[in-house]
């Protein structure tokens, strides 16, 4: 996954994105750096600060906190979303549990790139929405 | 075969067609019930009792209307209409056993009871299927549905009125037994409504509270009473009933004197009201759509008043046969037709519960109550003042007159009712003053400043600048030590304005405030309320040896001094000085050395040392720097900050700053937007700059720019004349070139739509489809923004946002409104992209205005691939192939000399595709 358009195919496939005009995941695209990791290796540390976007192209990351496993994350998932977005200190701890291709994004290129490109804000603002919804939906659910 | 029929002239689309077909089927048999009892009651009655007695009759009804609203209404509120409708048929078809037994009593008082119930059961079965129909249907369905469920009303009409005639003339029927055969046509409906009911899901019948469900009379009066809206209608209703009950008696009373005999005048009944049905059909086939579309509802709803004033006159220069039966005709043809279709959408904006509470009365007790009036008015016409048949025509006259009036009324009330439900989205919540000589409202500025909440904080104190704040001294000292450095600023400048010494020591502490802006407004304190001479105090901190505190005392003297003290304060010696100052601060020092530079009056200094900290890496100082390169408005700088337009950080400043050139440097800027040589990222920042500035010339450079082929920068265009139509009311946007671009953009959006739906299976285009429909909603977007410089833009936005929803309600009252507000011309380019149900049918739309020239695969590919827009190209280059056309393929191999950088990898990327599969069929073969 070396050019833009083959970046643009993988990430319009990750929910996040997913109400994101194509043409501004060019621009998306254009920021995030391929990378490789074998079986074993830390992506981030928790309690580290959060500046980088996974994006799991190929292999599976373990995320777990205090040493225990919380979550498995697949292919087409983000890894460190919520750092990313808050900047705050890492939650968790993300391991590659087999040989991973990723995608790598910046936060700073990121959020330059979301001051210059209304279309793109608005596409994660309805996906956040749409996150929130579910949120409430299932506390109704429980409630 | 009857689709393929329906669909020339109406807009049926998949999914409706079954209920529409039912609901066509029961209209027409409920109007065949209808169209078989009318003749048979009017001519028993004319012939056994006389026209005289019809004023009489007219009040009867009105009373016996009065319980059955109130039954009717009641039944509707509690239960689902459709078991009501489906008792009230069954009730009925009783009724009608009882009454054929009882006209072989022969006695006078049979035939007004007869008459009366007619009168009941018309409006009992219509109210209750509109009703049924209204809750049925969305808005924009019932725009589409309701003149074809008129049509079965119509052939229903033409239907009856033919068999009542040939049953009694030609087979030789007695009339009283036509009765028999409306029973047998009421089992028929209620087979039809079984089936119908059976497709759609009951309604819950608990939806609405205990108290609301039964509603008494005068609580639904109230109700209408308190919406001007329903009063309006219920006025319309009114005005209907006072005018066609009046002409009705003037038909009746002529066609009497003509055919005094029973059955010559069943007969004659029979015919006129075949005819008259036949007449509305044509009516409603040839000009019920197009009034509705070209004149809208407003062409509904006046068009039967328009006519009945017009026969009126006729009626009253010549009162014969033909006049009658052409006023009468007319309003009967009109009311089944576009007038009924017309008065139903009326009540589409009212929501389904207040229909339910309202619509029956409206529909049947307004009705027949006005028709009572309209006998008390004939029986003082009659017998009290003996008013002939002719001079009646200019009470007529009078009522139409009113009915015209209320029709505007309604018409413009209808369109606010649907800008209402949309507005409700967005709420201005800024449009707050404070009166902060009120003592309750001091005192709510004390406990706002006192709030953990910050913004509402800044935002008290933002309100209380200019007033007296004397009395807000402790909270204001509080706040300088509040966590926020720009709270901490706003109370210092407010404290400042005290005259007061208490506070010195607690702004001494802010000297050493992290805040550059703090440190400032801290010195200009101690200055004003030091018991000292403000210059040497000012000094002192020139002079001081802490870098912070100089550069603060700098900024303090560029800010407040006058008549240039300040350029000979400050010296180029100590700008370089704390420019060159290598400490931990530098970037803070800095920061307040480009803010002083900003204060000085000569611009031999700042132009030294600007330009170098516009440049700066730490935002915070070329913040500062743009700030006061827009207070020294110095066209020096125009140049340096042009550059920095495309900085994510730092463009508003930016903006700011050279909008604050004033309107003669907009020339400049439209140049640098048209420019092809200025980079895009910068470009599609400068619309910005003009919408900073609202003034005239913004507006009329802006539209200049309009001139734009690339569709982003466009885009910025348009959203800067929206602002400027926003926040400036009176600023004048040329319509007519407005209406060009439109027109333009409804083009590019059926040229995307005819290469997306010509594109093929198992390519690798899923990207280019995508893409494909993200530029038409793009282009969608500015059309409802070009819209919006020409209607009311927070209009054209809630409807956009209607649109946009998910829900189908939602798009439904979109359209509807959009369908009233819109004008016929800007209607029948725009409305097809979102009025119509699938993508073909809307390309079918877009065909008949423009020349598309897309029809096939290979034309669509090749005009992206020879666009000028590198996205679309670099999708249409990835669609290709080798099971593509060879022109295809060859223009991938042109595009790998492409100056844009993407096209070209892509174009690398798929050659190498197509040679790899070309290879691999090779040593296939």
């Amino acid at each position: 996954m070396d050019t833009i358009i083959e970046k643009v195919l993988f990430l319009q496939n990750i929910e996040m994105f997913s109400d994101i005009p194509s043409e501004q995941l060019a621009h998306l695209a254009a920021i995030t750096t391929m990378i490789r990791c074998s079986k074993g290796d830390a992506l981030f540390e928790e309690n580290e600060p959060s500046q980088t976007l996974y994006l799991l192209i190929e292999g599976k990351v373990q995320l777990m906190r205090d040493g225990k496993l919380t979550r498995e994350v697949s292919k087409n998932e983000p890894v460190g979303v919520w750092g990313f977005f808050d900047q705050e200190p890492r939650l968790v701890t993300a391991v590659c549990a087999e040989d991973s291709q990723l995608l790598r994004i910046d936060s700073t290129e990121f959020f330059d790139l979301l001051e210059e490109r209304v279309h793109m804000s608005r596409g994660l603002l309805k996906y956040f929405v749409k996150r929130i919804r579910r949120l409430i939906e299932v506390a109704d659910t429980i409630v | 075969m009857l689709k393929k029929i329906a669909n020339i002239f109406y807009d049926i689309r998949k999914g409706e067609w079954a209920s529409a077909f039912l609901m066509f089927l029961l209209h027409f048999f409920l109007m065949v019930a209808l169209y078989l009892l009318k003749p048979a009651r009017d001519s028993l009655f004319l012939v056994e009792i006389g026209p005289k007695q019809l004023p009489l009759v007219y009040i009867l009804l009105a009373l016996v209307a009065i319980p059955v609203t109130q039954l009717l209404s009641n039944m509707t509120q509690k239960y689902d209409v459709k078991k009501v409708l489906h008792w009230s048929l069954l009730i009925l078809i009783l009724n009608l056993l009882i009454l054929r037994w009882l006209l072989w009593l022969r006695d006078p008082w049979i035939y007004m009871v007869f008459y009366i119930w007619v009168g009941i059961f018309g409006l009992l079965v219509i109210s209750q299927f509109w009703l049924y129909a209204n809750g049925l249907y969305d808005a924009a369905q019932s725009k589409r549905l309701f003149s074809f469920l008129n049509l079965g009303a119509i052939i229903g009409a033409i239907a009856g009125s033919g068999a009542s005639s040939l049953l009694v003339s030609n087979l030789g029927l007695d009339t009283r037994n036509l009765l028999y055969a409306c029973i047998g046509i009421l089992l028929v409906c209620v087979l039809i409504f079984r089936y119908l009911k059976q497709m759609q899901p009951a309604e819950e019948p608990g939806t609405l509270p205990e108290e609301e469900r039964r509603t008494s009379a005068p609580e639904i009066i109230k109700t209408v009473f308190k919406s001007r809206y329903q009063l309006i209608l219920a006025g319309i209703i009114g005005m209907t009933m006072l005018a066609t009950t009046l002409v009705d008696y003037q038909f009746k009373s002529i066609a009497y004197d003509a055919y005094p005999v029973t059955a010559e005048l069943t007969s004659f009944m029979g015919k006129f009201y075949g005819g008259l049905s036949f007449a509305s059909f044509l009516i409603q086939i040839l000009l019920s759509a197009s009034i509705i579309r070209r004149l809208g509802l407003g062409g509904a709803v006046l068009s039967r008043p328009v006519g009945l004033t017009i026969g009126s006159i006729l009626l009253m220069i010549e009162p014969v046969l033909a006049t009658a039966v052409f006023i009468r005709g007319y309003d009967d043809a009109t009311r089944y037709s576009i007038d009924k279709t017309g008065r139903e959408l009326l009540y589409l904006p009212l929501s389904q519960r207040v229909k339910k509470k309202t619509k029956v009365f409206l529909d049947i007790f307004v009705d027949r109550f006005f028709r009572g009036i309209a006998g008390v008015f004939l029986l003082i016409f009659i017998f009290v003042i003996d008013l002939s048949v002719q001079q009646i025509s200019f009470f007529v006259l009078i009522v139409t007159g009113c009915w015209i009036t209320l029709g505007v009324m309604a018409r413009r009330e209808y369109v606010h009712k649907f800008r209402d439900s949309l507005s409700r989205r967005y709420v201005d919540p800024d449009n707050i003053a404070l009166d902060l000589d009120e003592s309750s409202l001091y005192e709510s500025v004390r406990q706002a400043l006192q709030s953990d909440n910050s913004s509402q904080i800044l935002y008290v104190l933002n309100l209380v600048r200019g007033s007296d704040v004397d009395k807000l001294a402790g909270e204001l000292s509080d706040l300088l030590h509040h966590q926020s450095s720009e709270i901490r600023h706003r109370a210092l400048e407010l404290l400042g304005s005290i005259q007061d010494q208490h506070y010195v020591d607690d702004v001494k502490k802010l000297l050493q405030d992290e805040d550059p802006d703090v440190r400032l407004e801290a010195i200009y304190y101690l200055c004003q309320h030091s018991e000292e001479d403000p210059s040497r105090v000012i000094q002192s901190y020139l002079d001081h040896s802490n870098e912070k505190l100089r550069s603060a005392a700098l900024g303090c003297v560029s800010k407040h001094s006058t008549d240039g003290e300040g350029d000979q304060a400050i010296d180029e010696s100590l700008i370089e000085e704390l420019l060159n100052d290598k400490s931990r601060e530098s970037v803070v020092i800095s920061a307040q050395v480009a803010q002083a530079l900003g204060y000085l009056s000569e611009g031999e200094k700042p132009r030294k040392y600007l330009p170098r900290l516009l440049n700066a890496k730490a935002r915070s100082v070329a913040k500062a720097a743009i700030e006061s390169v827009q207070r020294l408005k110095d066209d020096y700088f125009i140049s340096d900050l042009l550059d920095k337009l495309d900085e994510p950080d730092l463009n508003l400043e930016v903006r700011n700053a050279l909008a604050s050139f004033g309107e003669d440097y907009l020339p400049l800027y439209k140049q640098k937007f048209m420019d092809e040589s200025v980079e895009l990222s910068k470009r599609r920042r400068i619309p910005g700059i003009f919408r900073q500035l609202p003034v005239q010339k913004s507006v009329d450079y802006l539209m200049e720019m309009l001139e734009q082929s690339n569709p982003e920068l466009r885009y910025h265009v348009i959203k800067s004349l929206n602002k400027l139509r926003k926040n400036r009311e009176d600023l004048s946007f040329e319509n007519k070139t407005v209406r060009e671009y439109l027109v333009d953009e409804a083009r590019e959006y059926y040229e995307l739509l005819s290469i997306k739906l010509v594109q093929r299976d198992n390519l690798p285009n899923d990207i280019l489809i995508r893409s494909l429909k993200d530029k038409m909603n793009q282009s969608l977007e500015r059309i409802f923004r070009l819209l919006g410089l020409i209607y009311n833009p927070m209009d054209m936005y809630g409807a956009y946002l209607g649109l946009q929803s998910g829900r189908n309600q939602n798009r439904a009252a979109s359209i509807e409104f959009l369908d009233n507000i819109l004008e016929y011309d800007d209607k029948q380019y725009f409305f097809p992209i979102v009025d119509a149900m699938d993508e073909k049918s809307r390309l079918e739309a877009g065909r008949e205005l423009f020349e598309l020239e897309v029809d096939t695969y290979e034309k669509g590919v090749l005009t992206l691939l020879e666009s000028e827009d590198s996205w679309l190209k670099t999708c249409a280059i990835f669609s290709v192939s080798t099971a593509c056309p060879e022109i295809l393929q060859k223009k991938v191999y042109e595009a790998l000399d492409d100056d844009h950088p993407l096209i070209r990898e892509t174009a690398e990327l798929v050659t190498k595709r197509l040679e790899g599969k070309k290879s691999a069929d090779g040593h296939h073969h």
